[in-house]
Parts: C-alpha cells; structure tokens; sequence
C-alpha cells in the first residue's frame, strides 16, 4: 500500500514538474497579465492623465453619443462601455464607411477622444488570454496553458507531502529548502482561489477547446447559436433611409428603471443614424457576482421599447457565474485588492516553480546542457516580462502625443523590451543575469512615476483629490523597492552557492 | 467580524501544531494544549465561514475565500520574520472585535 502511495506521489510529482515546466512561462505572462488586469480601469486612467473630467455615467453617454452622431459616418454599429465610478471615460468601439474598427476612449464631458492615444489596461487584458497572437492561435495557447496550470495544481496537491502540517511552514536563506516552502505556501494558502481562477478561466474559453457541442446542435449555422444564447436581443436590417437618433438619457433612464435600479455598463447602437437603428443597454456587470445578461432594446429614432430581455435558464446562470468569478468585476474595494493578492501569489508560485526545477537540480549534480537553457530562460521570461510591462508605461509616457497608430507603438515598446531583456537573460551567465535583469526592473519600475513628466502628473491628481494615480504609483514604488530588495541577496549568496557545488563535485 | 474570527481561527491552529507552537504561544504553552488550539481553532474557522454565509450576499462567501490567503499569509510571514507583530495582531483581535460589536449595538 505504502509502496503504491510513494510510487503515486513520485508520478504526480513528476506530471506537476513537466506540466510546470513545459507551460511555465506562457503561464506566468498569462497570470502576470491577469493579476495586472484585476485594474484595468485604473490602469488605463494612469496611462490617460489628461483626461481628468468626470461626469455622471448618463451623462457622460449622451455627450459620447452625440459627439459620435456629429462625427461618425457610415458606421455598422457603436459599442460602448459606460464610465462608472472606476472608469472616468466612454470606451467606444466604432467603423465608419467600411473601415475597420477603431477603439477610442471619448471624453465624458467634451465627448471627444482624449488626447493620449493607448491601449491602457486593455493591454494586459488582452495579453491575458491572446498573448498577443493572432486569433485563435494566442487563445489556443492560453486555453491549453490553462489546463496544464490545472493539471499543475491538482498534482501539486497530490505530491504534497505535509500539507497540512507545512502549512504555515518557511524556513528562510535554507537554498531548495526555502524555494520549496516558498512555492508550496503560495500555491496552497491560496488554493481556493487558484482552483477557482483556473478552472473558471478555462471555462472562459471551452468553446474553443471543446466545441463539438455548438458543432452537433447547430453545425456551422454559428448565428443561430448566438440567437439561443440571446434569444430576447433584438437584431434588423438598416432601412437604409437616414434618420437622427432620439436623445439617449431617457433610454438610459428606462433600462436603468427595468434593471431594478442596477447601472447599466454597456450600449451598443446598430446601424447609427439609421430609419432603423437599435439601441440596447446593457446591465453593468457589477451589480451581482454572476455576468448574466440583461438587456432592453429601444427603437432608434423614436426611443420606444422594443424588446427587453434577461437570462434566467439555470444552466446559462451556472455559466454566468463562473465567468464572473473569473472576471471579479462584481468586487471592488478590499475584494478586488484580494483578487489581486491572489493573482499575485499564483504568478509568483509559476516563477518560484520554474526557478526550484533548476535549483533542485543544481543541487544534486552539476546542470545538464538542457537544464542550462531553462535556467537561462527563467532569467529571460521571469525578469523580462515585468520589464516589457514597466516599459509599456514608459512608453506612454515619453512617446509624442501626436505619433501615427501611438498605442500600436506602446505595444511594439513593450514586446521589444521584453524581447531584448530575454535575449540579455539568455546571452549573460544567470549569476550576471538575475542581479542585472532584475535592477533594470526595479529602476523602471521607481522610474515610471516620474517619467515623462516628474511630479507633474502625480501633483496635479493629488491637487484635485484623484487617489488613482497616486495609489498606481504607490504600486509602482512598492514593487520597484520589493525587486531592488530581491537583487540583493541573489548577487550576496551566489558565489556560496557555486562554491557547495563544486565542493559536492569530487565526491 | 469574520474576516477577524478567520485570523484567530488559523492563529489558533497553527499554535496547535508543535514546530510553531513555542513562537506562537510563548508562556501559554503550559495553559493551552495542542489539542485544545486545534478543536477552538477548527471551531472559530467554522464559526467565521457561517457568519458570511448568514451574512446573505454571497458576495461574502468569496470575500471569506479570499481573505485566507492573506491571514494564512500573514501568519507565515509573521513566524518567519517578526513573530512580536504577530502577538500583538493576536491581541487586538477581540479588542478590535469587541470594538465592531459596539458599533453595531450602540448607534
């Protein structure tokens, strides 16, 4: 019995190592980019200092929509994310005369694009779960990441040995010792929130890595199934006759009156400017924990009633609810700093995994060529991928406001800065690497601030009671402080370290 | 309120387990024995989770999952580097809940 339990934890623990390993790196951008997305209004509104003006979220719509009616021709639709009391802009997403589609962050009081042209938090969002490749290639990669990170975890438990009693367990500057204590307490004092984050996360996209139940019911009539799906959204042709838009506040107002009083977050508007343009509102996504869709559709021209809809079938609300779990917008305040918490702690246990495999193997016999490689990485990914994140915020900050495609080039800074630093980590030795690679972080890090513009930015929030920008800062601080504390001990006990291997090698 | 029973609840149960038992408990070893630790410890947590299912809002439910990561992490850090801090959370603990009580009764 004992004999099959012991033989049981090794194959586990070998599954736990390989799955880590293989997937480790795709993880930790994917866990990375997730935890900073947790903000991603935030993030955006530091990454949009000009645009300071609040207004109500009602308000705020109408001048989006009526700066959008005088200035958009020959659009399909209009998708717009309302400002709320995390967001102070109009997200809108929008063609014009067959062109593709631009994405803006409008003004709530002007109703014009702010003048900072970026992608802001979106960025991470989308580096989340697309990982910046082309569709469905980056959403493939996350989903099958997902499962390994799945597979990782429920192994992880099962190779556990002292769960319980190791639990509160770490035993500092003790070499594999500590990387192991540190590993597991990350990954099991927030283990429901990592089972949860996973599995969710994979759901997120099951369509994707298991679509034969779409395929038997509806074949590639794919329109039909986003019918089922929304069965009450209301969907008609364009007239093709011009007609003006009814104001949109009193729309606003009546969806927010069949909402039960709960703020709508989202509007879109089908054919604008239209003789048969839909408009139809959105419940905001905060309101509960579950994202279940509730909707009601106006007439364009006149703002009457046309259709009013919300999910209620058990099996769509089972879906709804893990989704937004998964998503978190429903918490805010200490939750939603828990989320990040939580997330941070998942990200680190990705890194301090990939970096045990080599420490643990370092420590038996001198690393083979391949572990070598690995070892590089790990300096490459772990380091580089803050970097390429911090130098996206530079990149916001020193670019010209008036640069062709800007936010496109924000990107293309932060994938070039990540590429090069994990070029730098494969190139230099690891004991040059690390120290290096991480002090470059930290200094980007403390650096982002002030870039760009000195204390400008944070005096002018701070003038006008704005705790965003000075709280990402803080952040930012923190971190850049948390690295250089990092760089420290690794340059200090390095040549300790080589010299017990090579004291073990005679033997 | 569950948020503070949670951390008393762990504190409790790491104090029931022998490698911590002498950083955790200090003089109260003698008075308060392992099993004794467990059992309360195990209580409390139990008596935590049902305050924020009775609490209503599920929203509580998560926001009780969620706060384990950070007690449990607290406590880690706390025995592995200022274990004095972690004394002093311990005791204002029924302080701090004494303190929520009354604002709940008093206004």
């Amino acid at each position: 019995m004992s004999a099959i339990r012991q033989g049981m934890r090794q194959v586990m623990a070998w599954l736990h190592g390989w799955t880590g390993l293989v997937l480790g790196w795709v993880l930790f951008v994917m866990c990375l980019a997730g935890t900073l997305s947790v903000f991603k209004p935030e993030i955006s509104r530091w990454m949009r200092p000009e645009a300071t003006a609040t207004a109500d979220r009602i308000d705020a719509m109408s001048t989006a929509v009526a700066w959008l009616s005088t200035h958009n021709r020959g659009s399909t639709g209009w998708y717009l994310n309302a400002a709320d009391n995390r967001a102070n802009i109009v997200d809108a997403t929008y063609d014009s005369d067959g062109g593709d589609y631009v994405v803006r962050a409008l003004d709530p009081v002007s109703g014009m694009p702010v003048a900072r042209e970026t992608l802001g938090g979106e960025f991470f969002y989308r580096l989340h779960f697309e990982l910046e490749l082309p569709y469905p290639w980056g959403r493939w990669l996350a989903s099958i990441a997902a499962l390994a990170m799945l597979t990782a975890l429920v192994t992880g438990i099962a190779a556990h040995r002292r769960i319980f009693r190791d639990f509160f367990t770490f035993r500092p500057r003790k070499g594999q010792r500590s990387w192991l204590d540190g590993h597991n307490a990350l990954g099991v004092l927030a283990l429901p929130f990592h089972l949860m984050i996973t599995f969710s996360g994979l759901l997120t996209l099951a369509s994707l890595n298991m679509p034969w139940g779409i395929v038997a019911n509806y074949g590639n009539d794919l329109a039909a199934a986003f019918h089922d799906l929304a069965p009450g959204a209301v969907d008609r042709p364009a007239a093709k006759r011009p007609a003006p838009l009814a104001p949109i506040a009193p729309m606003l107002r009546e969806a927010e009156r069949r909402f039960g009083g709960a703020p709508f977050g989202r509007l879109s508007i089908e054919h604008p400017g239209d003789a048969a343009a839909v408009v139809t509102v959105y419940r905001a996504d905060s309101a509960q924990i579950g994202a279940t869709v509730a909707e009601v559709s106006f007439d364009g021209p006149s703002g009457r009633v046309i259709g009013a809809w919300a999910e209620h079938r058990p099996a769509v609300q089972t879906y709804a609810v893990i989704y937004g779990l998964h998503m978190g917008r429903f918490a805010s305040g200490l939750l939603r700093w828990l989320y990040f918490l939580g997330g941070g702690m998942l990200t680190l246990a990705v890194a301090t995994g990939m970096v045990l495999w080599v420490v643990k193997r370092r420590e038996r016999a001198p690393l083979s060529l391949t572990n070598r490689v690995v070892e590089r990485l790990n300096v490459g990914v772990i380091a580089g991928v803050p970097i390429g994140c911090a130098a996206f915020l530079w990149g916001n900050r020193l670019l010209p406001l008036d640069l062709a495609s800007r936010s496109q080039q924000e990107v293309n800074i932060a994938l070039g800065a990540a590429a090069l630093a994990l070029i730098a980590g494969s190139v230099m030795p690891p004991r040059l690497g690390w120290p290096i690679l991480l002090a470059i972080l930290a200094l980007l890090c403390l650096g982002a601030p002030l870039v760009g513009g000195g204390t400008g930015y944070v005096q002018a929030a701070l003038s006008r009671g704005d705790a965003v920008l000075p709280a990402i800062d803080l952040v930012l601080v923190c971190a850049g402080l948390a690295v250089l504390m990092m760089v420290l001990p690794v340059r200090r006990p390095s040549p300790a370290a080589s010299g017990r291997r090579s004291r073990r090698l005679p033997a | 309120m569950a948020g503070l029973l949670q951390f008393a609840a762990l504190y409790l149960l790491a104090a029931a387990m022998p490698q911590h038992r002498g950083p955790l408990l200090g003089r109260w070893q003698q008075v308060v024995r392992s099993q004794q630790a467990s059992i309360a410890g195990w209580a409390l947590l139990a008596v935590s989770f049902g305050l924020a299912i009775a609490a209503g809002n599920p929203i509580f439910v998560v926001f009780w999952l969620g706060l384990l990561p950070l007690s449990c992490g607290v406590i880690l850090l706390g025995l592995s580097f200022f274990p004095r801090l972690l004394h002093g959370a311990i005791l204002a603990v029924p302080l701090c809940a004494a303190g929520l009580l009354l604002t709940r009764v008093v206004p």
